[in-house]
């Protein structure tokens, strides 16, 4: 089907603890499926770091074990002009009336550590290597990428692309 | 076909060349190791995914270790999914999982109070 890209420009990640508590507005990037039995791949995953001091960001990219309610959908973009309309698209968003909360045992699909003064992040797909979420409700509904405990995450952009299927 | 076990694989770029990059202190915490790039370094390596869990894996070239590998789905493993696959045999590839809960929550559209409605499969946490 298509590729899609969601892309947040500028946000600062929070150094969140494993499930302990939930991801608040705005330190998280995360992509949810779109209805109940929408499927799709993630093909890409970048972090251009834009702190303006050294700060050690300890990103990953995994599962969450609460999915977001209510959300406020971000800006997507189809990579190919003559992509369809989805009547239901995948859904990038930081802000939610019920916060995400990061999986215990699959919270961690990647870790993206980086610098965020000066550091670039690229982790790119190959073609049967892709990380896949699937519906809107829990377990695999969304992918999440987040700042894990420690360091002093700084000012980042991120750019998700993903395949709905 | 696939030739080789790392074809088609897919790639992490992290570039610290113009950064002060982080150190093994910095990251000694995480549970889920990734690579450690210091200042001025650029690491760059061949990306996998777990067939089994579909966690990243990223090929590190020094590893003495013998690497998980799933010979029912001819694919890398994870080390924690190499684990259980040497106490159990079991292979289920997370894309046979999902082809699985599609199945089941296309047939039980629209009846979201049915008991089989709801994906069976569960995270521990």
């Amino acid at each position: 089907m298509a590729r899609w890209a969601a892309v947040v420009p500028t946000w600062t990640p929070t150094a969140t603890a494993d499930h302990a508590t939930a991801l608040v507005d705005g330190s998280h990037h995360t992509i949810q499926g779109g209805s109940s039995t929408q499927r799709g791949e993630l093909r890409e995953v970048y972090l251009g770091g834009q702190a303006s001091a050294s700060s050690v960001s300890i990103m990953v990219l995994g599962r969450t074990t609460t999915v977001g309610g209510t959300l406020t959908a971000l800006r997507l973009a189809a990579l190919d002009p003559s992509t369809a309309a989805l009547a239901a698209p995948p859904v990038s968003y930081q802000t939610a009336t019920t916060d995400p909360t990061r999986s215990v045992t699959l919270g961690m699909l990647l870790n993206l550590s980086f610098n965020a003064f000066g550091g670039i992040v690229r982790w790119y797909a190959g073609p049967d290597e892709v990380i896949s979420y699937l519906g809107n409700v829990t377990p695999l509904a969304e992918l999440s990428l987040n700042a894990f405990t420690g360091g002093s995450p700084g000012l980042l952009g991120s750019n998700i692309v993903f395949e709905t299927l | 076909m696939k030739h080789s076990l790392t074809a088609g694989a897919g790639y992490l770029v992290i570039d610290h060349r113009d950064s002060p990059g982080i150190t093994p202190a910095d990251v000694a915490h995480v549970p889920v190791a990734g690579p450690i790039v210091g200042a001025g370094e650029t690491f760059e390596a061949d990306a996998l995914t777990c067939s089994h869990c579909e966690r990243g894996i990223v090929l590190n070239p020094a590893r003495v270790r013998e690497r998980g590998y799933c010979a029912k789905c001819d694919h890398y493993v994870c080390d924690a999914c190499n684990a259980i696959r040497v106490k159990t045999g079991a292979c289920v590839p997370l894309r046979q999982t999902i082809d699985v809960l599609q199945t089941q929550a296309t047939k039980f559209l629209g009846q979201p109070d049915h008991p089989d409605a709801h994906p069976r499969v569960l995270l521990t946490d």
